[in-house]
């Protein structure tokens, strides 16, 4: 394995890896928001 | 509309089940094949940019226009495209996103059926192999397993003898389909991926773990290791950029991995509520089925291959094809892994399995909802209609097995040619039609992100004109030779006309639906645009 291949590897795998933790946390959070019971709301 | 109004249980649901449509056999076994041959690490470069450029922008577009169309009450791709597209004309290029999962469904489960029949039989022993023996005897008893168990030999084959295994594996796939198809959208098909895609991703974990732990399981051969392994994937021929190939390569990869302009994603996005996110939703979604392809598949196959079969070896059965390395070329990988094999065998195939059930079961989803829509049937009557029309298909292609000639021809013709027709139609709807600014505007409502102007751009312009090329330079190229070998055989011969079939079926139905809905009121030429209130 060359040194390229582990940047290519190492660059790949974080943009995957960010971009699915990212998301979900965004999905996640934004979902919980959703469920704030009545009469907690502001 | 119809009988009972149709919605996902939560945005989760929405997304795992677009996702999981997304994510097939493709991500695990076609993907580092292209890979590799198209400049390992570099090869990722054009795939990025194809990701950002064009599939995700036009998976947006996809999206906006099922949610519209929701707001309409509208769910199936021809009533869609036709209010997108204010036009006699789009609404009956919609047909081809009721088509396209209908007629790749005929052949797609029986693909399905292989992963499943491996995974049982991996379950209870194995396919046979014999570790002792060369590893030459070893890829030919595999090969051998494969095209007994896929027919390859003869047409007709698998309704007697060893075949029947075959068979029986796929009544029980089929039936599983048409169950969780059945129970419907949230109670059927969000229920079963929000429980598989977990699953196969913890498998996927397991399997990722002990291929990157393998080290050099020969010490006899040390360059057959798992750091050459990954090295045959990863390590990047820059010079490949360089061929025009290698960017229309990834750009294909891209495209067809993420499911864009299948017809799934504009029936999907019909049942979200009037203000539910489609942009951030979309971008998960595409997000999940990168970190499968590139996360798992990128690091799994190739690697695990080279660690026992070297790099010759490695570099023949990918030049074998997608199904021959997953599985003629990992069953023999397997063998040399002593008793835990097996266990790897059956958690591959696992993977493999609902990697293609979760694909499969949107198939089936859009054809009801034409149904239900244009002849107001029952879920139950339109799902059991659209399952005789399935076994048929699948019957066809079980029988029509040598070769694999049926399912080459409905592939490559529903599965790729029709994929890249409809993708054009609907973003130069979008674009041009429904207009781009209204676009943006349905995109960002209620959306959790803000997407950068310049995708605007993309939407209008690239992306359009990219499809446009492609199409255009395919049909001058090899759309005389592609129908020639389509015309070639006899299993090709029937899936030309299955397609007519089919075709002629969809235009009949969504004529009577056009007629009905206009009857009722149901305002199709988008004259008064929906609201949010």
């Amino acid at each position: 394995m060359t040194t390229g291949g582990w940047l290519m590897m190492g660059i790949s795998l974080a943009i995957v890896w960010v971009g699915v933790i990212w998301c979900y946390k965004l999905i996640l959070s934004s979902d919980k928001e959703e469920k704030v019971p009545v009469g907690f709301g502001p | 509309m119809s009988e009972q109004k149709e919605e996902w249980g939560s945005k989760l649901g929405v997304i795992l089940a677009v996702a999981g449509s997304a994510v097939g056999l493709g991500n695990f076994l076609r993907f580092p094949g292209q890979a590799a041959a198209n400049g390992g690490g570099a090869f990722l470069i054009p795939y990025f940019c194809a990701l950002f450029l064009l599939g995700i922008p036009i998976g947006w577009a996809e999206w906006a226009m099922g949610r519209y169309g929701g707001k309409k009450g509208l769910h199936s791709a021809p009533m869609i495209m036709g209010t997108i597209g204010k036009s006699g004309l789009a609404r009956y290029i919609g047909i081809i996103g009721v088509l396209i999962p209908l007629g790749v469904s005929v052949y797609y489960m029986f693909i399905e059926t292989w992963t499943f029949g491996y995974f049982l039989k991996y379950v209870t022993g194995g396919i046979g192999i014999d570790p002792t023996t060369s590893i030459e005897t070893q890829t030919a008893v595999a090969n051998t397993f494969f095209d007994n168990f896929t027919g390859a030999g003869r047409d007709g084959s698998l309704f007697s003898g060893d075949g029947l295994y075959t068979l029986g594996a796929w009544v029980a796939v089929f039936a599983i389909n048409i169950y969780f198809v059945f129970r419907g959208l949230s109670k059927g098909i969000e229920k079963f991926v929000s429980f598989a895609m977990p699953v196969m991703a913890i498998c996927a974990v397991i399997v990722l773990i002990r291929v990157l732990t393998l080290g050099t399981p020969n010490p006899a051969v040390p360059e057959n290791n798992v750091v050459n392994g990954l090295g045959y994937m990863w390590n990047p021929n820059y010079e490949k950029l360089g061929d025009f190939k290698t960017w229309l390569a990834a750009a294909s990869q891209i495209f067809f991995s993420l499911s864009v302009g299948f017809g799934v994603i504009i029936n999907y996005a019909s049942y979200m509520k009037k203000k539910d996110d489609v942009a951030l939703s979309g971008l998960t979604a595409s997000a999940t089925n990168e970190l499968f392809e590139v996360g798992f598949g990128g690091m799994i196959t190739l690697t695990a291959a080279v660690a026992f079969l070297g790099i010759s070896g490695t570099t023949v059965a990918v030049s074998g094809g997608t199904f021959k390395l997953g599985f003629a070329t990992l069953p023999v990988v397997f063998a040399q892994m002593g008793w835990f094999g097996n266990i790897m065998g059956a958690l591959w195939f696992l993977v493999l399995w609902l990697a293609a059930i979760t694909s499969s079961l949107s198939m089936y989803q859009p054809a009801v909802a034409h149904l239900k829509e244009a002849l107001a049937w029952s879920h139950g009557k339109a799902t059991a209609f659209i399952a005789s029309i399935g076994t048929v298909g699948a019957l066809l292609t079980l029988w029509y097995s040598a070769g694999g000639t049926f399912l080459n021809t409905m592939d490559f013709w529903v599965g790729t040619y029709l994929i890249f027709l409809l993708a054009m139609a609907q973003i130069i709807y979008f674009a041009w039609v429904f207009g781009i600014d209204r676009g943006w505007k349905e995109i960002h409502q209620g959306a959790a992100i803000q997407i950068p102007p310049f995708v605007k751009i993309i939407m209008k312009y690239v992306a359009p004109a990219y499809l446009l090329i492609v199409f255009i330079g395919f049909n001058v190229q090899s759309f005389a030779a592609e129908f020639k070998n389509a015309t070639a055989t006899t299993g090709a011969r029937v899936a030309l006309v299955t397609i007519a079939v089919l075709v002629t079926y969809l235009v009949v139905v969504t004529w009577m639906g056009e007629k009905r809905l206009r009857a009722a009121g149901v305002d199709l030429d988008d004259a008064k645009p929906a609201t949010d209130d």
